[in-house]
């Protein structure tokens, strides 16, 4: 499978990276993405079947991602990984089609919890 | 001094401590026995980084300042790096403040939901040196020692 972790903070996009190796996920293809519009780029490129999020990034944010994966129809499994999550964040992510919202900090026992059901199919 | 809602200085940085003392606990890798409030005075060229908390009625700023030692030790803490004697480059320093500040703001934003329910966070910058507090803006500040790191929350916000 190919995942591709997105966050404009390198050290969260290898933090992220080093959780899911931890969990258990080493046999995946990882790619990174510095904000919601380098991460439409890269769709085009790598072609991910799951794409881990932050929220809040420049340029375009995590949800407007999702709003524009949704709009050009591309069927990608999508969490956000973020620093904050309201209710109200969690109740637009589940609308616009977010399978999870991992809040940090975040263990690999959290990561195994919201993945695995994915990541088994 | 009281806001619109209610909200003391000092309830915000009871916030900013009880948060800043859980996400080092589970980010950095502290026990609570390590983090320990410390009121000394701070060095004004101490570095950091600054994020700002805004809503209709709220606009705060948290720092978490450090020396340039500390601001090292925090960054490779969050890199799950503790015990190695490396220098990271300045940006990656800068980034791992940053985003540590960004996961404390988080946390704040959390645990004041109820009483600033729409309180949205923005990005934060890392500032060397020194901010002029004008007239229009009150501070408070939290010394704190985390694990071996001397630090400084400050949360700044406009007068109401």
């Amino acid at each position: 499978m190919k995942i591709l972790i997105v966050d404009d903070s390198k050290a969260m996009r290898m933090i992220v990276k080093a959780t899911m190796l931890r969990a258990g996920y080493k046999e995946h293809i990882y790619e990174e993405a510095t904000n919601g519009k380098e991460a439409l780029e890269t769709i085009g490129r790598f072609g991910p079947d799951l794409i881990l999020a932050d929220w809040n990034m420049p340029e375009m944010s995590g949800i407007e991602l999702l709003e524009a994966i949704k709009k050009q129809g591309l069927q990608i499994k999508f969490g956000f990984v973020t620093a904050v999550g309201s209710p109200l964040m969690r109740q637009k992510a589940e609308e616009e089609g977010a399978l999870f919202l991992i809040t940090k900090p975040f263990t690999p026992e959290i990561f195994q919890k919201a993945l695995n059901p994915i990541l088994s199919c | 001094m009281l806001s619109a809602s209610g909200i003391t200085l000092q309830e915000w940085l009871e916030a900013v401590s009880a948060a800043t003392t859980e996400v080092a606990q589970a980010t950095l890798g502290f026990d609570r026995k390590d983090i320990v409030a410390e009121n000394a005075p701070w060095p004004e060229e101490w570095s950091g980084a600054y994020i700002p908390l805004v809503n209709e009625e709220h606009s705060l700023h948290l720092g978490l300042l450090s020396d340039t030692g500390g601001c090292q030790a925090l960054a490779r803490a969050f890199l799950g790096m503790n015990g190695e004697d490396i220098e990271l480059p300045s940006a990656d320093v800068a980034d791992a403040i940053g985003e540590l500040v960004n996961i404390v703001a988080g946390n704040v934003q959390t645990r004041m939901s109820g009483r600033a329910p729409t309180l949205q966070i923005g990005l934060p910058i890392f500032i060397r040196g020194y901010i002029e507090i004008t007239e229009a803006i009150e501070e408070a500040t939290l010394g704190l020692h985390i694990g071996p790191v001397p630090a400084v929350f400050r949360v700044l916000r406009q007068r109401p």
